[in-house]
């Protein structure tokens, strides 16, 4: 017999060949099958407990990202350390030049608060028109063309080798200035109101206390009046008495 | 047979199994459950411990259920499910060792058959008498139908090992055979 016949053999018969198992079998598995099924709230809890956890990680998460790292409050602290210290170079240049030049360029720079314009300007022209976009307001407030090239170019020679040439950055540092506008604080208020003197009142009482006081006394004295003359009734009456 | 009887209903009973229906998980056991014995017990030998393997093989296939995509033969699935347990037993209790020789076997006592007792259970003896190794090689490749390749994955073993549990495994049987001087009526309709 060759490997292929015997292969033949044993596959053609045992592959389909049956043995039954005991009885018991089926009630094990059924068995198992039961002990195996988890109840409906565990299964809902499972997804419950996996919910809360999702969403907890995620609340965390954010929590975390909103929270400044110990590398941002190093670069806040650098920030801080370095703005102080940065040259301002185009504020005493600006009003160098200013004192020198038309003061046309100036008051953009120097004194942008609207409620306060500079005495060289109308109030009409430069406060109400005031552009909010700080480049703009620089456009706007240029002198005429013949000016404008002398204050640039002064400006600009001055500045090239130690300021940054981003107007945004030029912004940034004029920005504070803003502060610097005076603010008057007025306080409004009516006042204390003057209150009603307590002493008529107190008297008021004292004198109804009074009263009172007073008509009990009469009333004591009326009562006693009248035990009096209960009393003159009694010997009245015995002393007929006696009398009969 | 389950698939031969119930052929229409298979869907049926697997979307009532899904829903935990009892009444279908049985009668899938039912249908299937003499098969796996069989082929459990082909494996492990003992067939209480062979009957324990086919419950924990009908767990696996209940809890797997969901993940049959109805694609293929669905027996053939099952089956696969219940040789994966038989193996993983034989594993977890060290008993599937590869046999170098066959001098044990070779001198165990003779079957006693003739060859008209020739039957099912006669071969079903002769295989659960092989060692572990040469039983489990020769059931894996001749009746389940895997290749040298696949064994070698599912045992961990190498290509030419599981050729060489094979040949011994088919020379034992053949030697019990001949002592036995059984005469197949196979091998005289080839010769």
């Amino acid at each position: 017999m060759d490997d292929k016949h015997l292969d033949t053999l044993f596959r053609e018969k045992l592959s389909n060949h049956e043995i039954k198992p005991s009885p018991r079998a089926w009630f094990k598995l059924e068995q198992q099958l039961a002990e195996n099924k988890k109840p409906l709230w565990l299964i809902w809890g499972q997804y419950a407990a996996g919910f809360l956890l999702l969403l907890g990680i995620g609340i965390g998460y954010q929590y975390w990202n909103q929270t400044p790292s110990e590398l941002g409050k190093e670069l806040i602290t650098e920030i801080a350390q370095i703005q102080p210290t940065a040259p301002a170079p185009m504020d005493t240049v600006t009003v160098e030049k200013a004192s020198e030049a038309p003061p046309l360029f100036q008051p953009a720079l120097i004194k942008p608060a609207p409620s306060k314009p500079a005495p060289a300007y109308k109030p009409s022209e430069q406060v109400a028109t005031l552009p909010s976009d700080p480049s703009e307001r620089l456009v706007e407030s240029l002198p005429p063309a013949d000016q404008r090239e002398v204050v640039w170019t002064e400006t600009l020679a001055f500045d090239l080798a130690t300021m940054p040439l981003d107007i945004d950055e030029i912004i940034t540092e004029i920005a504070p200035q803003e502060k610097e506008i005076a603010y008057t604080v007025k306080i409004v208020s009516r006042g204390y109101a003057i209150a009603p003197d307590k002493g008529q009142l107190v008297d008021g009482i004292e004198n109804k206390l009074e009263k009172i006081g007073g008509f009990f006394t009469k009333v004591d004295k009326g009562f006693g009046d009248l035990q009096d003359a209960k009393n003159d009734l009694f010997v009245h009456v015995m002393a007929s008495k006696k009398e009969k | 047979m389950f698939l031969s009887k119930t052929f229409t209903k298979e869907p049926d009973i697997v979307k009532r199994c899904l829903r935990g229906d009892r009444k279908a998980q049985r009668e899938l056991y039912e249908a299937n459950a003499g098969k796996f014995h069989s082929l459990c017990i082909r494996y492990v030998k003992n067939s209480m411990v062979a009957e324990d393997v086919m419950i924990e093989g009908f767990m696996k296939i209940f809890e797997k259920l969901p993940q049959y995509e109805g694609k293929g033969n669905f027996e053939g699935w099952m089956r696969k499910i219940m040789v994966t347990q038989s193996l993983l037993y034989l594993r977890d209790n060290k008993n599937l060792l590869m046999e170098i020789n066959l001098d044990g076997q070779e001198n165990s006592p003779a079957m006693g058959v003739t060859d008209h007792d020739l039957n099912c259970q006669d071969l079903f003896q002769l295989i659960a008498e092989l060692p572990v190794g040469f039983r489990t090689v020769f059931n894996l490749y001749v009746i389940e139908g895997y290749s040298h390749r696949e064994i070698q994955d599912m045992l961990g073993i190498s290509e030419s090992t599981s050729k060489s549990q094979l040949s011994r495994a088919r020379a034992a049987l053949k030697n019990r055979l001949s002592k036995e001087s059984y005469q197949l009526k196979e091998t005289k309709n080839h010769g």
